[in-house]
């Protein structure tokens, strides 16, 4: 995994346990910039860039691990809600890191769903800028 | 001693077969299914050949099959090199 | 026909160690140093086959080569256990 000095141990421990991808760390903290509004999968597709199928998985993932929670209409709207202060503590930190070090935090994250041995077939790629 | 060595490097070649097999589930790329294959071939020929009476490698079934692991493993590398960047959404 | 067949493996077989040895160099990703090494033992092999078929068929290097291929597996054995992840 691709460590890096500037993310504490803590912010590791979260982004290992609770974030899947970059979209879904930029997807939450967009939620915490605007928490009175209440997203629907397809608008917070359209700025993350991502398909909409993968948005509504994303939002389902952070209400699974206690950062967003939905509200009972249809279709469904997601908003921020850390299930608890110390959570929300931490977002701030996270938030606030990415802000200052987007690249290593984003690299932290790649390298923690890409396995290692990716790289072996890697190696056999000619052109080296692949 | 021969048929010790002949044994040792075909299973060999077998297990390295089951960890690139391994690799393909893990990481779902198929350059590691003609990895696993490649090795898995070699293992074959290896134990064909420790069970072959007189071990000639210049019979054609056994430098065929020798061939033909290593244009698995060719046939990776180009389609590793030729693949567009559609696996990665970014 | 064999011996044509024997070289290709042979630069084939160059060709992965080249490519391992050197993403290694890169990376530092220790299973493409033992990969690397086991497919320059496995360019070694096939070269000495093909020297013992075409240029020495008085002698039979039959044993060392498979000592040479069986330390080559041993390598890449090696590299799978401990270096994968």
């Amino acid at each position: 995994m691709v460590m890096s000095s500037v993310i504490p141990a803590e912010i590791a421990r979260f982004l290992e346990e609770r974030i899947d991808s970059v979209a879904e760390l930029e997807g939450l903290l967009l939620l915490r910039r605007n928490p009175e509004i209440k997203w629907d999968a397809r608008t917070l597709a359209g700025r993350l860039y991502i398909a909409e199928s993968e948005t509504e998985e994303l939002l389902r993932r952070l209400c699974e691990n206690g950062l967003a929670t939905v509200d009972g209409s249809v279709p469904v709207r997601y908003f921020y809600a850390p299930v608890s202060a110390d959570l929300s503590a931490l977002v701030d930190r996270v938030a606030e890191l990415y802000s200052r070090h987007l690249v290593p935090l984003a690299n932290f994250i790649h390298s923690k769903s890409r396995p290692r041995v990716q790289g072996f077939a890697d190696a056999f790629k000619l052109r080296k800028d692949d | 001693m021969n048929l010790m060595l002949l044994g040792a490097i075909s299973m060999s070649c077998l297990v390295v077969g089951l960890f690139f097999l391994r690799a393909w589930k893990k990481t779902g790329d198929r350059f590691f299914i003609f990895f696993a294959a490649s090795f898995f071939i070699e293992g074959l020929n290896r134990a064909a050949l420790g069970l072959t009476k007189d071990p000639n490698e210049e019979l054609p079934f056994f430098y065929f099959v020798r061939f033909s692991s290593f244009l698995l493993i060719l046939v990776a590398i180009i389609l590793k090199n030729t693949e567009s960047r559609r696996r990665f959404r970014g | 026909m064999g011996t044509i067949l024997y070289t290709l493996c042979m630069l084939t077989a160059a060709l992965c160690a080249c490519l391992l040895l050197r993403s290694y160099l890169r990376t530092r990703y220790r299973l493409l140093l033992w990969g690397g090494l086991c497919f320059c033992g496995l360019t070694v092999n096939n070269a000495v086959l093909v020297l013992d078929k075409v240029f020495l068929p008085q002698v039979s290097l039959f044993t060392p080569r498979l000592v040479l291929a069986l330390i080559s597996m041993a390598i890449m054995l090696y590299g799978v256990i401990w270096d994968a992840e």
